[in-house]
């Protein structure tokens, strides 16, 4: 089977990096080595979700096509791993 | 590293700054600790209505209050607003405890945990100096009236069972400037405070807050003052944005003139290697570097022997100063800044009206919805040398000085911590090299209080411009004189670059 591959976009808009997505810029380093050739990570203009008002807080994430609010490192990995089927 | 209590900070400043910019300060501002923890939502404290209280006391030190200060308990925080916007009086004490906030950590101390198995080595017992440690009930038990927070039995357990509890402000604190009053709650001397900034940033519970300048500075701009930013050379370091973008977005804010703060270090560059030089004929075997002004206000209060080796040149934010008050006579000159210490230079130096943190900055653009990776580049005329942006990183002013005077030979003290608090007091006695810089925080400049970056990030991109800056230089010294754009080498942190 093919394995599945992830896209990572991290918004460096300058409300995200402010509340906490300044951190997630290292985020690639805490790639672990066998999953690097399956996950891209990108930055990424601000996303525009800053402005819903629907409760979500920034630092926002895209993985795939999923949405991810008040990101840190660790619910990252944690997305992108159930994303691979991990 | 950002963590909550940054973000909720961050968060407020920016609900302060909305008001400001609406100028709605004085009829908005009792709504936010309402607005801010809603009543349907979980608590970060014990009950919503204690978080409120906390967030009431917060705001209070943004508008620039001590909090000892209050004397109503009743005073709402409009009254505050309207007493900052009419006040002209300001002290010299630029941070203040929120007590509400304060946890009362209890004083550090060596505890047994529950993991203590009771066992019958018991080299907790016998490792201890001070016959402090007894047995109840088959557990380890410490008598503090005895203990001497030694820390013995904690390496002696074989089960790992003994933990150690700190306080981290006063654990942080290089000159034992913060301790706690009779009712546990933190408190500063200022006699001993040298403005390093470390508690705030130590403090779990987000209790010590910079008093703000924000009233200061709109109030200036309602007054129809030009306001002029000078930023310091840390900022190329932060929220991953070309310096061309900052210095856009402060005009976008309301800055009429934005100045680079690396120009006043080119002056303090030749004036430091001027010095250097005129000591070392003296026979003075060291000098320091000066423009760390938490360092320099360490020499004072805490050690007036290494006063003969501290250079006399000024910083680089006094020689901007001097240059940008020459330009602008009745502008109210404001400097954008990564640090605490400088709040006290700006209080002291009657040229430069206010200190913008860098944290307060960002939640200024998050207020007004600029984006800085939206919005374009506009460049100032002066590119300043790489010398003078390395003054933003440990071992950058020594790196400056050294391209000037290669025979310097330096030792960089690259933060102010206990150890190396130690290191600089034997210097007067033995001192391996003949040039010492010092940076209070970590990393330099980078590594501040306010910053925004991780300073690993901050460091990567901030020799980045200085490359930039290294490649215009080279052309102007050609005689081209033609400065080298810098869309050309663009820094490689944003929109849809592989990170």
């Amino acid at each position: 089977m093919e394995a599945k591959s992830v896209l990572v976009k991290i918004c460096a808009g300058t409300h995200c990096y402010l509340m906490g997505g300044s951190e997630l810029q290292l985020f690639s380093e805490y790639l672990p080595d066998n999953l690097k050739n399956n996950i891209r990570v990108v930055g990424s203009a601000c996303l525009g979700f800053c402005d819903a008002q629907d409760g979500c807080k920034p630092p926002f994430v895209m993985v795939n096509d999923h949405i991810l609010h008040q990101a840190t490192v660790q619910c990252l990995l944690d997305l992108v791993k159930k994303e691979l089927n991990l | 590293m950002t963590n909550n209590a940054m973000i909720i900070r961050r968060g407020l400043l920016t609900k302060i700054i909305k008001l400001l910019e609406k100028n709605e300060l004085e009829s908005g501002i009792d709504r936010i600790p309402v607005d801010f923890n809603p009543r349907n939502q979980t608590s970060v404290r014990c009950c919503v209505h204690k978080d409120r209280a906390v967030t009431k006391y917060i705001l209070m030190a943004i508008l620039g209050f001590n909090i000892q200060d209050e004397t109503d308990e009743l005073s709402p925080l409009s009254e505050y607003a309207r007493m900052a916007i009419n006040r002209t009086e300001h002290s010299d004490v630029f941070h203040t405890v929120v007590d509400e906030a304060c946890s009362s950590c209890r004083q550090n101390s060596y505890e047994v945990s529950n993991l203590c198995r009771g066992c019958v080595a018991r080299t907790c017992i016998s490792s201890c100096p001070k016959d402090a440690i007894d047995f109840n009930g088959g557990k380890a038990q410490i008598n503090h009236k005895q203990c001497i927070n030694c820390g013995k039995c904690l390496k002696m357990c074989p089960f790992h069972a003994i933990v150690y509890m700190p306080v981290p402000c006063e654990e942080v604190c290089p000159v034992n400037a913060i301790s706690k009053n009779k009712k546990g709650v933190e408190e500063i001397n200022p006699e001993k405070c040298i403005n390093c900034g470390k508690c705030i940033v130590a403090c779990p519970f987000g209790a010590i807050l910079q008093k703000s300048n924000l009233v200061e500075i709109f109030k200036a701009r309602n007054e129809n003052r030009d306001l002029v930013a000078m930023v310091a050379p840390a900022i190329a370091g932060q929220f991953g944005a070309e310096i061309g973008k900052i210095i856009n977005s402060l005009r976008l804010l309301g800055f009429s003139h934005v100045y680079e703060v690396a120009q006043g270090a080119e002056q303090t560059i030749i004036n430091e290697a001027q010095e250097w030089k005129e000591k070392m004929e003296q026979g003075v075997p060291f000098t320091t570097s000066s423009c760390c002004s938490a360092f320099t206000s360490w020499v004072n209060k805490h050690n007036p022997e290494l006063k003969p080796f501290v250079s006399h040149t000024k910083t680089p934010l006094y020689y901007t100063a001097q240059m940008v008050r020459k330009n602008h006579p009745d502008a109210c000159l404001v400097f954008v800044s990564p640090c605490m210490s400088k709040r006290s230079e700006v209080y002291h130096n009657p040229l430069i009206d206010y200190t913008l943190s860098f944290e307060e900055f960002g939640s200024w653009l998050v207020a007004k919805g600029i984006d800085l990776m939206a919005i374009d580049e506009r460049k100032n005329e002066f590119v300043p040398s790489p010398h003078a942006l390395g003054f933003a990183a440990s071992g950058g002013v020594a790196a400056a000085l050294k391209n000037k005077m290669p025979e310097i030979k330096e030792v960089i003290i690259n933060g102010l911590d206990k150890n190396n608090i130690r290191l600089l007091k034997s210097l007067p006695k033995s001192c391996e090299g003949n040039f010492v810089e010092v940076m209070s925080c970590e990393n330099g400049c980078i590594g501040g209080c306010n910053v925004v970056s991780n300073p690993r990030i901050a460091a990567r991109q901030l020799k980045e411009y200085m490359n930039v800056a290294s490649l215009n230089h080279k052309f102007s010294e050609n005689g081209t004189g033609v400065p080298v754009a810098l869309e050309s080498h663009k820094q490689k942190h944003h929109s849809s670059e592989e990170l």
